[in-house]
């Protein structure tokens, strides 16, 4: 027993030793496409709560690295202790302005990038520090009758400071932003001034109960499909033109399965097996793959990884998420604090969950407490007939003394 | 009776700390009181023979450089304290001169040297001709 517990505790520190001995840094040239790529995340997230088009969702998330020389800053110069942040927060609320149509706003917020200091609001903005701000808006609109759902708003992209040491950004407080959806079909674009910098067709096909569709059965297990245009040579967008993203489910809403291809040159980009142990997806294990940038890391080879997310909290080693929305971060343990609920119709889950989460609200008749039955040897006190009274009920006794002498004896 | 008001007051103000030290510490953005976030530099010239011109960090590969110390220094003085955001193990450039008073043609020595932040204080000697680096 006491081996089992030294062995636990050497396993223990041996991990924490190497995800630190063997952390990597996050390359410079990795921060100039992140900008690109969180806009896209935030678009991504938002097809998703679009779903339904109504309802509510939150969401709150910060990276935890609690040492400088866990994610450091690679540059020309070499390795600077500090630290890469991500911190995002997201809602969306929507209300009934007529028996079918529902009106609501959402906003989503990141600010993320590198800093010398680990901070929650104000960074040290130091000469090789990095940070940035993306806030995304908008107001929707829904028929139910048609499953109508209509959304538009503005993206605001802003690089607060840049050190000299990373490569030119652009950013834009002129990005726009519009999402149509009519059932399981939605459409999605992202514009800067009049460019259009990325279009998603999404067939998100499979039938979800919180949705209105099916818990199980044949048509849970149709695929969700997007396909997206990338305008590469604005963006700097590390994908290749066209980028097509496959989910599917393999088992009961439980088991997933996930992969995405880039057209027409680059080919396979990631693949992910995902079990979330309830369809509400507040819970997740998942297994990911993900081939990496060859103009950013020297190589494209492919980077294993996983993730165990609970409702609180999400730990991950080099999976797939990390390194496209952490400036390629890898080679040690991910805490992220995070925290998301989307509800509909009184069905509560985390994005992307097809059925509510097993926190139900127990709805329990009430009882009429006025009328009790008879002869449960209630005794109705009288204050005004001097009398002292005796009230027995479940142990707890009771005494009334005569009125006028301020209840003394 | 003043004495519930209070400890009800005490009560609640460290409920509200608790409430805001726990963000505080579980972000770890208090680190800096207690982790060094940058370097304050100072150069001392123990040589005795050479001038010291620069110190600079540069590149890996020598594409760019940044200045640090940029005033010379000669034999037996010391430089000013500079602070910069430098932490990590870098490359620096020092540039001296084979003589007490500057003069005479600039000579460039490499090293890579580790800058755990704080006040760190460099001593430069020099042993059969070469340039020793040694933190006090």
């Amino acid at each position: 027993m006491l081996m089992r517990k030294n062995f636990g505790r050497a396993l223990c520190l041996f991990s924490l030793a190497a995800s630190f001995a063997f952390a990597d840094a996050v390359p410079v040239a990795a921060f100039p496409e992140a900008g690109a790529h969180a806009r896209d995340q935030q678009l991504r997230e938002i097809r998703d709560v679009m779903r339904g088009g109504r309802g509510g969702f939150v969401d709150l998330g910060m990276n935890y690295t609690p040492l400088a020389s866990q994610l450091p800053l690679k540059s020309p110069y070499g390795e600077h202790e500090g630290y890469a942040f991500r911190q995002h927060v997201a809602g969306f609320g929507s209300g009934a302005v007529t028996e079918q149509s529902q009106v609501g706003a959402l906003l989503w917020f990141e600010r993320s990038g590198w800093d010398g200091e680990d901070f929650l609001f104000y960074p040290q903005y130091n000469s090789f520090s990095r940070v940035s701000t993306l806030t995304t808006w908008g107001l929707t609109y829904t028929h139910i009758a048609s499953d109508v759902t209509v959304a538009a708003g503005m993206q605001h992209y802003n690089v607060e400071h840049l050190g000299s040491v990373y490569p030119e950004e652009k950013d834009s407080l002129l990005y726009s932003w519009a999402h149509l959806r009519w059932s399981h079909f939605s459409l999605q674009g992202n514009f800067n001034r009049t460019d259009v910098r990325m279009l998603r067709l999404s067939l998100d096909l499979e039938s979800r109960l919180v949705y209105g569709g099916r818990s199980q059965g044949i048509l849970t297990y149709l695929p969700n499909i997007d396909f997206t245009v990338y305008n590469r040579s604005a963006d700097k967008f590390s994908a290749d033109t066209y980028r097509m993203h496959w989910e599917q489910n393999l088992y009961g809403q439980l088991l997933y399965a996930e992969v995405s291809f880039d057209f027409p040159d680059d080919g396979f980009h990631s693949a992910a097996l995902k079990y979330y142990p309830d369809p509400s997806r507040m819970v997740a294990f998942e297994a990911t793959c993900i081939r990496r940038n060859k103009k950013i890391d020297g190589t494209d080879d492919l980077l294993w990884g996983g993730a165990i997310e609970f409702p609180f909290v999400r730990f991950a080693y080099n999976s797939a998420y990390d390194y496209e929305n952490f400036f390629h971060a890898k080679g040690t343990f991910i805490v992220e604090f995070q925290f998301n609920l989307a509800s509909i119709d009184g069905f509560l889950f985390a994005r992307g969950g097809t059925r509510s989460a097993p926190l139900e609200t127990i709805n329990v008749d009430k009882k009429n407490k006025d009328k009790l039955p008879e002869g449960d040897g209630l005794i109705h006190l009288n204050p005004s007939d001097g009398k002292t009274k005796t009230l027995e009920a479940t142990g707890i006794r009771y005494e009334k003394s005569g009125t006028g002498n301020g209840g003394k004896q | 009776m003043i004495s519930h008001v209070v400890m009800k007051w005490v009560r609640h103000l460290a409920v509200c700390c608790g409430l805001l030290v726990l963000p505080l510490v579980l972000t770890g953005c208090l680190s800096y009181l207690f982790v060094e976030t940058v370097t304050r530099l100072q150069l001392e010239n123990a040589t005795g023979e050479y001038s010291i011109l620069s110190l600079d960090v540069v590149a890996l590969d020598g594409s760019v450089s940044s200045p640090w110390i940029t005033e010379t220094v000669l034999p037996g003085e010391r430089s000013r304290v500079v602070e910069r955001d430098w932490i990590g193990e870098f490359k620096i450039r020092v540039k001296y001169t084979e003589s007490k008073d500057a003069s005479g043609d600039t000579l460039e020595d490499y090293r890579v040297l580790d800058f755990e932040g704080g006040s760190m204080f460099l001593k430069v000697e020099a042993d059969d001709g070469k340039l020793e680096y040694h933190f006090r």
